[in-house]
């Protein structure tokens, strides 16, 4: 019993205490057995272990076991509604390669994410430049552009749909009131060519604002001192810009620009509420196609072998990108 | 052109463009006050001719988007409370203490961060079916109990809190438990309450998940309701725009009042989920 095995380890004369031991030696037994159990609940050990094993557990059954068995399905054909599972080979990897929507829907995905990325960053720095030059109202613009940044995604898109209504949407009637509308309406989200850039527009008017507030922030921390150098050695602004700004906030931009496109890539919510992927494939983008197959039609085993050919994608363009944006250091 | 001149110019050009992340809002909230015919009238008004509160009594009573406002309210509160309170935990343990495999479990959790969603959400849903917890709760909450983005955040917080606050602590005699409730959390306070934002954020427009997880409509959050606006709903404009400005105007009314903590909650965490 540990009573007891407590009891002797504390008594000094080794021997064993019983029911005639003197009051004061059991009140020290009982003080000491409640002194250990507490010391082993609160101690640095069993705090580490529960803690540690709790995180542990977490992330082995619902991270590192379901990207398991994303890779290991992409092998099968695999439903979850038919409770089907059997060894495929390659063949998932063979009916995406000969699926004409897949190099398509790559296609499309590089394009969005290629104009988001590049017009989101080039506003964001232009914005937040003109912020910073403008001498009132700085806090008012910041806190302006940034107001869609936390605006829900879903609610958003659903207003952008209506935005680019043909008939009602207010973009078609201030058109139509400045009398750049044409004979016929515009229709942005059932034209096949202007689907993909209305869904580009809605999206970085919606995140611009992100990158507007990392590159004020960026542009606070460049020495005032450096500005001052440049203009006394007669600098002009564009080389002020190119040979203090840019390299100053080149950490700023990096950021914005990773974050991005790992983001973009992986964008669903504007496409399903805005055009589910059409007209005619138009938005078809590959985390579309992979919505289309796991959830539509329920084909988890092609479906897993894009998701991982897109997970695949999305490192080989963070590591190009780094590199490039990292690469002259020396100019 | 005069430098003056262009400072006008500048201030003008940020002006249109402050003016074109307004508008569709005050747009949105003038035509959920006007009846179908005037939102589809030609030539359109600006301000309602007729305001009428019709709009929100339908999609509020009829379409039910009363049950789904306080349904999203509760799971992003309950998302919250518990994400911040285990990104914290983790935050502190990987700061705050040495174990063997510390690094290893700490590349895992940001390797986790890298990965695109349908990467985990095939196999999550597969899961789920497994476990029996489709259409319920327990599906929404457990598997997003925690966050890579929260413990990542946290580990670098706690980082700067000073270890000899907690050792003298342990010298004082006091249990890590304690220590982790009495100091280590109140200290990371202003962390905490940016990730809170975030993570309310977040979980307030999450949508995929739930829209695949919950068939019973009693049970539906926000932006699963939004989905079914834009789809069996999609001709009841009025309703449309109501149901939009009941998702976003609360999420503005708090940017209002918080908006420091707001952008400070999104700019070190935005971005990373989809």
């Amino acid at each position: 019993m540990t009573k007891g095995r407590i009891q002797r380890a504390t008594s000094p004369s080794g021997a064993p205490c019983s029911v005639q031991g003197s009051p004061s030696a059991q009140a020290r037994a009982r003080t000491s057995l409640l002194a250990s159990l507490h010391a082993a609940l609160r101690s640095r050990r069993s705090f580490l272990v529960l803690g540690v094993g709790f995180v542990l557990g977490f992330y082995l059954i619902f991270q590192v076991f379901p990207i398991g068995l994303t890779a290991v399905g992409s092998f099968f054909y695999w439903s979850p509604l038919q409770d089907r599972f059997d060894f495929a080979g390659l063949n998932n990897y063979r009916d995406m390669l000969a699926d004409p929507l897949f190099a398509k829907a790559v296609w499309l995905n590089l394009y969005f994410t290629a104009a988001v990325v590049a017009l989101r960053t080039a506003l964001g720095l232009a914005i937040a430049l003109a912020i910073m030059s403008v001498w009132i109202g700085k806090g008012l613009f910041r806190t302006i552009y940034f107001l869609p940044v936390i605006a829900p995604m879903i609610a958003v898109s659903l207003l952008w749909r209506q935005l680019y209504d043909p008939g009602f949407g207010l973009i078609n009637v201030t058109l139509h009131a400045f009398g750049m509308a044409g004979d016929s309406p515009i229709l942005w989200l059932r034209d096949t060519r202007l689907a993909m850039p209305a869904i580009i527009v809605m999206t970085v008017w919606k995140e611009v604002g992100y990158a507007v507030v990392i590159f004020l922030a960026a542009l606070a921390g460049v020495p005032r001192e450096l500005y001052e150098a440049a203009r006394i050695d007669g600098a002009k602004p564009g080389q002020t810009f190119r040979l203090i700004t840019l390299p100053m906030i080149r950490p700023a931009m990096i950021f914005v620009v990773i974050t991005s496109i790992i983001s973009y890539l992986q964008a669903f919510g504007q496409i399903f509420i805005m055009t589910k992927g059409g007209p005619a494939y138009a938005t078809f983008t590959t985390v579309y196609q992979i919505f289309d197959e796991a959830f539509i039609l329920y084909n988890f085993g092609k479906a897993s072998a894009i998701s991982l050919t897109l997970f695949a994608i999305t490192l080989v363009i963070s590591v190009i990108s780094i590199r490039v944006m990292g690469g002259d250091d020396d100019p | 052109m005069t430098p003056r001149r262009k400072g006008w110019a500048i201030l003008f050009l940020l002006s249109a463009g402050a003016m074109t992340m307004v508008v569709p809002f005050i747009w949105m909230i003038l035509s959920a006050f006007k009846p179908n015919s005037e939102i589809l009238q030609i030539p359109p008004t600006i301000l309602p001719e007729v305001w009428t509160l019709d709009n929100f009594r339908r999609v509020l009573f009829e379409i039910d988007f009363a049950r789904f406002f306080l349904n999203s309210l509760f799971l992003a509160t309950l998302k919250t409370a518990i994400i911040v309170y285990t990104s914290a935990l983790a935050g502190y343990l990987l700061s705050k203490f040495t174990f063997p495999g510390q690094r290893w479990l700490f590349y895992l959790i940001l390797a986790t961060m890298m990965a695109p969603w349908p990467v985990t959400i095939i196999a999550q849903y597969q899961q789920m079916v497994w476990f029996g917890w489709l259409d319920s709760y327990t599906a929404l909450v457990v598997p997003v109990m925690m966050n890579s983005f929260g413990v990542f955040l946290m580990r670098q917080f706690m980082m700067g809190i000073p270890s000899e606050l907690i050792d003298a602590a342990r010298i004082d005699g006091a249990s890590e438990f304690r220590i982790f409730h009495w100091i280590a959390l109140p200290l990371s306070v202003p962390a905490l309450s940016a990730l809170g934002i975030f993570i309310f954020l977040w979980s307030w427009d999450d949508f995929l998940w739930p829209y695949l997880m919950i068939s019973r409509q009693e049970a539906y959050v926000l932006p699963v309701g939004l989905s079914l606006l834009q789809g069996r709903f999609a001709t009841d404009y009025g309703a449309v725009f109501a149901g939009m400005s009941i998702t976003i105007v609360p999420v503005l009314v708090a940017y209002a009042i918080l908006q420091r903590k707001f952008i400070e909650g999104m700019t070190f965490s935005g971005g990373v989920k989809g």
